[in-house]
């Protein structure tokens, strides 16, 4: 085995040829436990060297994801195909010790009773001893873990564990890192910096990773593409910006950011709604949408252009004030945010400017066609 | 779902060996049971079972009552009152656990007697002289059996009970009180009612006792299913018969289990108090302190420090007599020996089967693993009335192949050596280290394994670097209590040791039956030291760690 170092640090060829393998291909896979359906027919691939979060609710089968595809947990249906080689199919099942992948916990899973340098070598097994010394000690280098390296996980912090974690899990140099919710165990000063570290080294390691998060803000700022899962489904997978941009149901634009809806019906390309007209041009006519307002999408001015509304209520957030209107024709007060404006109370009279490029007309999930 | 065939499936089928050879004895019994005659049955149900099944009923039922009550009383006395002493007697009332029933009826026959150091003391100070003229009841009796049964095995009930006390919080107990309902009334309104599921597992862990035991009935005269079946085989050489009567005792231990899940179902309640603050004992005063140390002390003196101190009296003047005899050296040896190598064997299997289920991780494997723990149910004698056919069986098959092939016979190669005792002490005892090992990997998280096997470890790799590692507390205690188990058992060792062979139980047996005081008191006094080994382990987890489980 040639040194992890020399390996990380190449820059590796990527592949050039028409029709890359994607290094993560999952190809309709379904987990049912007992009549809970975990996964719904989920498909997506991850090409090599690309970071893909899978955001979602609680119980949208994500983890589920990452456990079918580091072979902890056997799909019912459907297969998981690593780097073009089935590991998983209808007369296929690689066990999880053969798959070469790399797994961080939420906890971290350390081994409490070994060494953090022994922990790092614990997946370097049939290599010279001198070859584990030197890619351990490369390896924590590389984190800031050297001085740590006789000392036992419960004498470190959080963010110490957590390195240790990527660190064992980098060492036998998987084809794909799986994490699961990495950093939902730290405080969330600590959290944004570690996770800036963390990506820093995956992304010079040029390593495929999928990141597990509940949280929609992480799973935008730490990936490439975002796959969003609810109950099950693969709702969307794309770039996260278009992602964010342009959410493909309801429950996506929801789920991404706080946004006002407002029913309506497509008609003629268009939907009518009490604070205007807006595009939805590949709706189909006559069918039931949803308008989806982001609240910092929607101006406040005093000066009479615009939809007339009334504070209802104003709260201070720090950078910005979040206000709720009552708007004649809405049936729930408006939210929206305010940067730098002067605090206006309940009662206080404005008009309202929406810009149309932040807003988001969806198919209603609740009022289907 | 999708199963490449064969996975995991040398510890399923290690684990499957192991509940097989567990399994057999019962299946052997029940065989044997159906080949004996039928007028043989007809006398048996007409003059020995009537008797056996009464008084093996009076005797669970009383002792079942006394254990209970003071068990219970000593639980709450000691968690919701604070006296002086109160952390001594804590442990102490462990004590009798050390305390095998067969030689606490050992001390107490000769204490008793009544030429004996007590009744002979209160004539001195009654001022009478002729033993005729002066007799306290005598302690041979149904009685006699119950009170010395319930005194030593107490602690069962005590020690699960305390736990319940300790896990309830101070919150319900202080709800009551500001009802208006006094500490005793909490006691019986909310703390014993909440506590019942533990009263029941400890309640059962007392009756297998008291069915499993041979000596103290025996010597004590009241004829248990178990003195029987050993009668039955042992004097009348009647296998068969001594199979139905085993059949019969065996659903007595099943019904006894059964009661106990049953009991234990409603177990949910108890466990809402999840963060609970342990109630603050109350201080007691002058009379108070005073009634309430000696009603502690009570259960101690007579479960364990009476018979000891006789014991330790009796040994020294043996020794001072006769210094140690080469015989009890030998049998001390001989029982560590069998009881080292029986210790080893049940841990590995143990350990195999629990492993099993962790590796695995299929639905197959935990039920493998229940019923490898059955044995702890089977009372010794039964067992070893289920073993004979088994280890016959094998023998004659050895025999026949080696007479075949090498033309010599190996005779009772398994009899003779003490492996069928062995068998029967890994059979009784797999419960043991089957539960410690579980409980063990339960405190190993899942996402250990799921981390090793993501890093390349096979199943064999696993347990080598993790799980042994952090299992090893679980398995040393695992081991400790089935050595001493070992060192302990009669019933079994009675029936299934090889021709000549004495350990210091049956040495002890046979000197109680025959009515001779010689080297006994130290075979009796080396198996207390040994049991207090344990007693000593578990008064130092009990507080810190409130665990019910099959680790008693």
């Amino acid at each position: 085995m040639t040194s992890l170092v020399s390996v990380v640090d190449a820059p590796r060829g990527m592949p050039v040829s028409p029709v890359a393998m994607p290094m993560v291909a999952v190809d309709r896979v379904t987990v049912a436990f007992g009549d809970l359906l975990a996964l719904d027919g989920v498909s997506l691939e991850v090409e090599t060297g690309e970071i893909v979060s899978l955001v979602g609710p609680s119980g949208s089968g994500k983890s589920t994801l990452l456990r079918v595809i580091a072979g902890i947990t056997r799909p019912t249906r459907g297969r998981v195909r690593l780097a073009g080689s089935e590991v998983a199919g209808p007369a296929t099942f690689v066990e999880p010790e053969h798959r070469r992948v790399g797994l961080v916990f939420q906890d971290y899973a350390l081994f409490p009773h070994l060494t953090i340098a022994a922990n790092v070598a614990f997946g370097l097994k049939g290599l010279d001893r001198r070859v584990v010394r030197r890619t351990v000690g490369e390896l924590l280098e590389r984190f800031g873990l050297a001085r740590y390296a006789e000392s036992y996980p419960h004498m470190l912090s959080g963010g110490e564990r957590q390195r240790v974690a990527l660190a064992r899990a980098l060492a036998p140099q998987p084809r794909v890192i799986l994490m699961d919710e990495p950093f939902s165990g730290l405080d969330s000063r600590l959290r944004d910096r570690v996770r800036q570290e963390t990506l820093d080294v995956l992304r010079e390691t040029h390593t495929t990773t999928l990141v597990v998060t509940h949280d929609p803000s992480e799973a935008m700022r730490a990936a490439d593409r975002v796959a969003l899962l609810h109950d099950g489904r693969l709702i969307q997978y794309g770039p996260v910006e278009e992602v964010y941009a342009h959410p493909a149901t309801a429950f996506a634009a929801r789920f991404l950011s706080e946004v006002n809806e407002l029913s309506g019906t497509c008609c003629c390309g268009r939907v009518d709604t009490a604070l205007g007209s807006f595009a939805a041009p590949h709706l189909p006519e006559a069918s039931p949408v949803r308008v989806c307002i982001r609240p910092h999408h929607v101006r406040v001015t005093d000066r009479p252009t615009g939809i007339p509304a009334m504070v209802v209520s104003s709260e201070f957030l720090g950078e910005s004030d979040r206000m709720m209107l009552e708007v004649p024709g809405l049936d729930r007060p408006l939210c929206l945010r305010t940067f730098g404006r002067a605090h206006m109370a309940p009662g206080h009279r404005v008009f309202l400017d929406v810009d149309p490029a932040g807003v988001v007309v969806v198919p209603d999930d609740d009022r289907p066609a | 779902m999708l199963r490449r065939p064969g996975r995991g499936s040398p510890w399923l089928a290690a684990s499957g060996i192991v509940a097989l050879l567990v399994i057999a004895p019962i299946a052997a019994l029940a065989l044997t049971a159906s080949r004996g005659s039928a007028d043989l049955w007809q006398h048996l149900i007409a003059y020995v079972l009537p008797v056996a099944v009464r008084d093996t009923f009076v005797l669970l039922l009383g002792v079942g009552l006394l254990t209970a009550a003071v068990g219970t009383t000593m639980a709450w006395l000691v968690t919701a009152y604070d006296f002086p002493g109160r952390r001594v007697i804590d442990w102490a009332l462990l004590l009798p656990l050390a305390v095998p029933t067969y030689v606490v009826a050992y001390a107490y026959l000769d204490i008793l007697h009544p030429v004996g150091p007590v009744q002979t003391a209160l004539r001195a100070l009654l001022g009478i002289d002729d033993p005729r003229d002066f007799r306290l009841p005598d302690i041979r009796s149904m009685a006699g059996c119950v009170v010395l049964l319930g005194f030593v095995l107490y602690p069962y009930v005590y020690l699960t009970t305390r736990a319940m006390f300790l896990m309830q919080t101070a919150n319900l107990v202080e709800v009551a009180r500001t009802l208006g309902i006094s500490r005793r009334g909490v006691f019986l309104r909310v703390a014993f009612p909440l506590a019942r599921p533990a009263v029941a597992v400890g309640l059962s862990l007392v009756l297998l006792e008291t069915v499993n035991d041979i000596g103290a009935s025996e010597f004590l005269g009241i004829r248990t299913l178990t003195v029987s079946i050993y009668a039955t085989w042992i004097t009348r050489s009647d296998l068969a018969g001594a199979a139905q009567m085993a059949l019969a005792m065996l659903a007595v231990a099943l019904g006894v289990v059964l009661l106990e899940r049953w009991a234990r179902r409603q177990r949910q309640y108890a466990n809402d108090a999840q963060h609970a603050r342990p109630l603050e004992p109350q201080r007691l005063a002058g009379w108070r302190a005073g009634a309430a140390l000696v009603a502690a002390i009570t259960p101690v003196a007579i479960g364990f420090a009476i018979p000891a101190a006789y014991l330790v009296d009796e040994a020294l003047a043996r020794v001072r007599f006769a210094g140690v005899s080469r015989v009890i050296l030998s049998e001390t040896s001989a029982t560590i020996g069998l009881s080292l190598v029986a210790t080893a064997l049940t841990v590995l299997a143990g350990l195999g089967v629990a492993y099993a289920v962790r590796a695995t991780g299929r639905a197959a494997a935990g039920v493998l693993a229940r019923i490898a723990s059955l044995g702890y149910a089977i009372p010794g004698t039964v067992l070893a009335i289920g073993l004979l056919p088994v280890v016959t069986g094998i023998e004659a098959f050895v025999d026949s192949g080696a007479r075949a092939v090498l033309g010599v016979s190996t005779g009772l190669l398994l009899l003779g050596s003490g492996a069928a005792l062995i068998y029967a002490y890994v059979v009784r005892f797999l419960a043991l280290a089957v539960g410690g090992v579980e409980a063990g990997l339960s405190r190993v998280p899942a996402s250990l394994d799921e981390a090793a096997r993501t890093l390349g470890e096979s199943a064999g790799g696993r347990l080598r670097r993790i799980h042994l590692p952090l299992v090893r507390p679980a398995l040393a205690t695992a081991a400790l209590l089935v050595f001493v188990d070992c060192m302990k058992e009669l019933p079994a060792t009675l029936l299934l040791r090889p021709l000549g062979l004495e350990t210091l139980a049956t040495h002890l047996y046979g000197e109680a039956v025959r009515g001779t005081y010689e080297d006994a008191a130290i075979a009796a006094l080396l198996i207390v030291a040994a049991g207090l080994v344990p007693v000593v382990i578990l008064a130092r987890v009990s507080r810190a760690r409130i665990h019910a489980g099959p680790l008693l």
